[in-house]
């Protein structure tokens, strides 16, 4: 008995950073929708990087904590309380038995992220901790949230080292650019250059029927050449242009394989901020290459790693 | 000439054809990928690869970036040479499938100008291969193994169902496929199974590369068949194929 859910909120699950390897099963990846939220969590907490969190989707809930633990919040601004004292994003804090916290109306982002020290008693199903809520596998019994739900801490902890330095600035507050930067391909020979102009001129609005499995936009339509389209493999991030030419970026409730064209992809650095962008928001795209993407990545590796070190009082990697 | 697209900055696909052909170059492939991970040195580039998806004409690739890169991964696929003459022992599943329960046979005979007994006698009769799984819990994408004068080939629904019953088996263009979930769906309803194609334990009955056997079922032997089931005492049949 570590952790009671008191009020659910819209869609809470657990997830970790996804099911890999299972696909031929039948089993698609799933988990968080913005790795980097999560991760620093989970680095700040001392957890495993792919330790579960719980993601809180639109509107949290509320939670009593009936054990001690230390926790940590963050991706969208949950506006939350512990008690009534408001929590900043990315700080550890210390909760005791009884103690309760509240997730309110999101100020700015989409997903947030309660990331507990010593992680969940959650199965690993397939791999992985991740909730399958279309498979109603994995996770916490497959589904979302309910009022009355116990969660178990696997590992619960009263003090970490460094308490004062296991903080992190509000990167998503930072962040005010709708530009997604987007490696073209595999189908981006489907269309004319012009249509590739048009799709990387154009404001696209992130619609409501926007959800986990994908950001359904709303813009000038694409129009594809007549050219065959057998069932390939989609990547997170990958961009889908169906019959009707209004672009849909697939996203952690993906299937795996489908059938429509997919112009490019957007880059997995910019995925988190993508996947913190609301409703209603216009975006716009950039071409990229796939070598300037990954030389993107691996500096978010060595900033990720610089903040693990730090926390462990090791020295920061000079290069 | 294998094409290698990037599918992002974490996954690629190779492109073996750009039409549906026979899949064992595909299959020998992934074969190959995965006999030479299991006995490659601790830095070899094959460690990268995480996961690997056998579609119609190509392979979705998802790799590790922090191990290795776009350019030095499609490389070493591209000069990969496949190992071998790759035979691997095939299973040819029987499906209980009873027509009974078809949908569509009316758009069908209008686009195939078969009467229901022709359609129903050609879906049966029809050694089908598992071409690939997808879309989501492990849909098997079925291809006839014979696609030469294929004459079950009707376009998908204009507006796809807003439900569709697991267990039912459509087709589309020259595909068949058995719905695993309860879900939306485009495709022609021909019948229902009453096997379970995707249990949540276990994931998918299928795997790429079955070869599939309908068998015209009544709705009697339906019924006994998911008692069966639900009692644990069906016995799939399931036999090894030999090419």
């Amino acid at each position: 008995m570590s952790l009671e859910v008191i009020k659910a909120g819209l869609l809470e699950s657990v997830q970790d950073l996804g099911r890999m390897g299972y696909a031929n099963a039948g089993f698609p990846v799933r988990g968080v929708m913005d790795f980097y939220s999560t991760l620093l969590l989970n680095i700040l907490l001392d957890n495993d990087w792919n330790e579960a969190v719980i993601e809180i989707n639109l509107m949290g809930g509320e939670y009593e904590f009936k054990e001690s633990n230390l926790f940590a919040i963050g991706g969208a601004n949950m506006q939350a309380k512990l008690n009534n004292t408001p929590l900043e994003s990315y700080q550890v804090y210390e909760a005791k038995k009884g103690d309760r916290i509240q997730f309110g109306f999101f100020k700015y982002g989409v997903v947030g992220y309660f990331a507990l020290a010593g992680g969940f008693d959650v199965p690993i199903f397939k791999g992985s901790k991740s909730s399958d809520l279309k498979l109603e596998c994995g996770g916490y019994h497959g589904r979302k949230l309910m009022a009355g739900d116990i969660l178990e801490f696997k590992n619960p902890k009263r003090s970490l080292p460094q308490l004062h330095l296991r903080k992190y600035r509000d990167w998503l507050e930072e962040s005010r650019t709708r530009a997604f930067r987007v490696i073209l391909g595999p189908q981006d020979s489907h269309f004319s250059k012009e249509q590739q102009q048009i799709f990387f001129q154009t404001n696209y609005i992130i619609t409501p029927q926007s959800n986990r499995m994908g950001l359904r936009l709303k813009g000038e339509a694409i129009c594809r050449k007549k050219m065959s389209m057998y069932s390939d493999g989609i990547a997170f991030g990958s961009i889908q242009i169906p019959d009707d030419g209004q672009p849909i970026i697939l996203m952690a409730d993906r299937q795996s394989t489908g059938g429509y064209p997919k112009i490019g992809n957007v880059i997995s650095y910019d995925l988190p901020r993508l996947a913190q962008t609301r409703f209603q928001s216009q975006i716009h795209f950039k071409p990229i290459s796939v070598q300037t993407a990954q030389g993107l990545l691996q500096r978010k590796k060595y900033a990720l790693l610089a903040l693990h070190n730090t926390l462990h009082n090791r020295g920061i990697p000079c290069f | 000439m294998r094409e290698i697209k990037p599918c992002g900055d974490m996954a690629l696909s190779i492109y073996f054809s750009d039409h549906i052909q026979d899949n064992n170059e595909i299959l020998a492939f992934k074969n190959t990928l995965e006999s030479l991970k299991e006995s490659a040195k601790d830095d070899n580039i094959l460690h990268a690869i995480v996961e690997v998806i056998p579609c119609y004409t190509s392979l979705f690739i998802q790799y590790n970036p922090f191990l290795t890169d776009f350019q030095s991964l499609s490389m070493f696929l591209q000069n990969l040479e496949i190992m071998g003459s790759y035979t691997p022992t095939k299973r040819l599943l029987e499906i209980p499938l009873c027509y009974d329960f078809g949908l569509d046979f009316d758009r069908i005979r209008e686009y195939t100008g078969l009467s229901k007994q022709e359609i129903i006698h050609i879906h049966s009769t029809t050694l089908y291969e598992v071409r690939m799984l997808g879309f989501m819990a492990g849909f098997p994408y079925l291809l006839p193994r014979c696609v030469l004068d294929f004459k079950l080939n009707v376009p998908k629904l204009p507006t796809p169902r807003l439900e569709v019953k697991a267990g039912s088996v459509g087709i589309a263009e020259m595909q068949s496929g058995i719905y695993p979930l309860d879900t939306p769906g485009g495709w022609n309803i021909i019948g229902k199974t009453p096997l379970r194609i995707f249990e949540k334990t276990q994931g998918a009955l299928l795997q790429t590369s079955d070869y599939i056997q309908f068998i015209a079922i009544t709705q009697e032997e339906f019924e006994s068949i998911t008692t069966k089931i639900a009692n644990n005492t069906y016995e799939l049949s399931i036999k090894t194929y030999k090419e």
